[in-house]
């Protein structure tokens, strides 16, 4: 380690920064500086997400690492027209951190997990200030636009990484009214974020 | 309310975008996203909702990941449409070494293990006893404190080998391992104050499994290529060379 170009730390890029899916297809095309830029945009959200998931340090910092080399392996496969580069990032970096989360977890560690119900807290100590006010404030109050109900079965799921049948259970809750909860969530939420597809 | 199935599954895009479904729900849900194209806006749409989440919970990542990440991705062969042009050239077998922490690294063999021998037993039904000894094989070494985890990737070929002294036992996973020269086999080898043949590794597609039992003195595990059935010496020169 150690053997490769040390090169400076961008600053927070966030949402003004360089557009996430050039830089895909950049990194699609093996250019290793491209992907150094993806780092500097992506890490923090998704080492944010990470965290809330898997909530150990250094294992979030293991999956994340995880992601990122996952998404320099199958940057190929991102095209524009499949949807903001953002949204396609994070979709594969959910799905694996969920995955992973759910096959570490699958030993005794889990039931003492699974009860946690902190996780449908929004943004909590884990959250530094590294995202812009605006963004953090708008996602906050385009929150309280769900109900309660939506909101925790959402939250639980994508920050808490539980499926929709343990938010069921957690929250004794028949499956087909999580399902429609988090669908209904969802349209909420983009509805008052003004979000297109 | 409607409670056909058809209405039923058009009310899974949130589960889906959430990551909330089952393996199998998710499968069966992706197939019907190819046909259906309000849930595939909608999915699009949830998905640039669900991104405005993950930019909410942004936190500052630990200062040595940026180049441990970039470290890693000089091992890590591209997939995808863009890999035809412009590939960086791999270093060949340069293997990496990591302490196993019985966790999310464990956890990622675990699973590529048990996949490879699902895939492997699905072939060979009437090897499944010999496949269960070896996965509770695999279950032990990743168990045993001492157990190393390595990967060396040469060409597409990746392989990862998990090690253990205490259980005097390492095991070899091939992935997208090219089928052997017709006529012949790969066979593995534990290298020290001798050479000692430790079996075939036979792909089928692309992945092969081996568990080598008595590695004592063996410094190194070779892989050549031999005539079917393997030789009793190696007679030609090591495609592969693992540090134990
Ligand atoms: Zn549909």
């Amino acid at each position: 380690m150690g053997d490769r170009a040390r090169r400076t730390h961008g600053t927070g890029a966030g949402a003004g920064g360089p557009d996430v899916g050039e830089l895909l297809v950049r990194v699609g095309r093996g250019d290793e500086a491209a992907f150094e830029q993806l780092y500097d945009v992506l890490s923090k959200p998704l080492y944010g997400v990470v965290r809330r998931l898997v909530r150990d340090p250094g294992q979030s910092e293991e999956v994340t690492q995880e992601v990122m080399v996952e998404l320099w392996r199958c940057a190929g496969r991102y095209s524009p027209d499949r949807g903001s580069g953002l949204a396609w990032a994070m979709t594969v970096a959910h799905r694996r951190a969920v995955d992973r989360v759910r096959s570490a977890q699958a030993s005794a560690d889990r039931e003492d997990y699974v009860g946690r119900r902190d996780v449908a807290r929004p943004f909590d100590e884990v959250t530094e200030q590294v995202t812009s006010r605006l963004e953090q404030e708008q996602v906050r109050r385009c929150l309280r636009t769900l109900t309660e109900a939506q909101r925790e079965s959402v939250l639980l799921a994508y920050y808490g990484g539980r499926t929709y049948r343990e938010v069921g259970e957690l929250l004794a809750t028949p499956l087909g009214t999580i399902k429609t909860r988090m669908r209904d969530g969802l349209i909420r939420l983009r509805d008052c974020l003004g979000v297109a597809g | 309310m409607n409670t056909r199935p058809d209405a039923e599954i058009h009310a899974l895009t949130g589960a889906y975008v959430l990551d909330a479904l089952s393996d199998q729900e998710r499968a069966a849900f992706e197939e019907h996203l190819g046909a259906c194209e309000t849930c595939a806006v909608e999915v699009s749409e949830f998905r640039e909702t669900t991104a405005r989440l993950a930019l909410a919970a942004s936190a500052q990542p630990p200062a040595g990941l940026r180049d441990a990440v970039l470290a890693r991705i000089a091992d890590v062969r591209q997939e995808g449409p863009g890999t035809g042009e412009n590939v960086v050239p791999l270093p060949r077998s340069r293997a990496r070494r990591w302490p196993l922490r019985l966790s999310v690294a464990a956890a990622a063999v675990l699973l590529l293990v048990s996949t490879t021998l699902g895939v492997l037993l699905a072939r060979e039904r009437q090897n499944s006893d010999d496949l269960q000894q070896q996965a509770q094989a695999v279950a032990a070494v990743l168990r045993s404190g001492d157990a190393d985890i390595s990967t060396s990737v040469s060409g597409d070929t990746r392989m990862t080998m998990v090690s253990s002294r205490d259980q005097d036992l390492v095991l070899l996973l091939a992935d997208a391992l090219p089928p052997a020269p017709s006529g012949h086999d790969y066979q593995a080898w534990t290298i020290g104050d001798g050479v000692r043949a430790a079996g075939l590794l036979v792909p089928r597609d692309g992945r092969a499994f081996l568990a080598v039992h008595g590695i004592d003195t063996a410094t190194e595990i070779g892989i050549t290529v031999e005539p079917a059935g393997g030789s009793e010496r190696p007679t030609t020169d090591p495609i592969m060379q693992l540090e134990l």
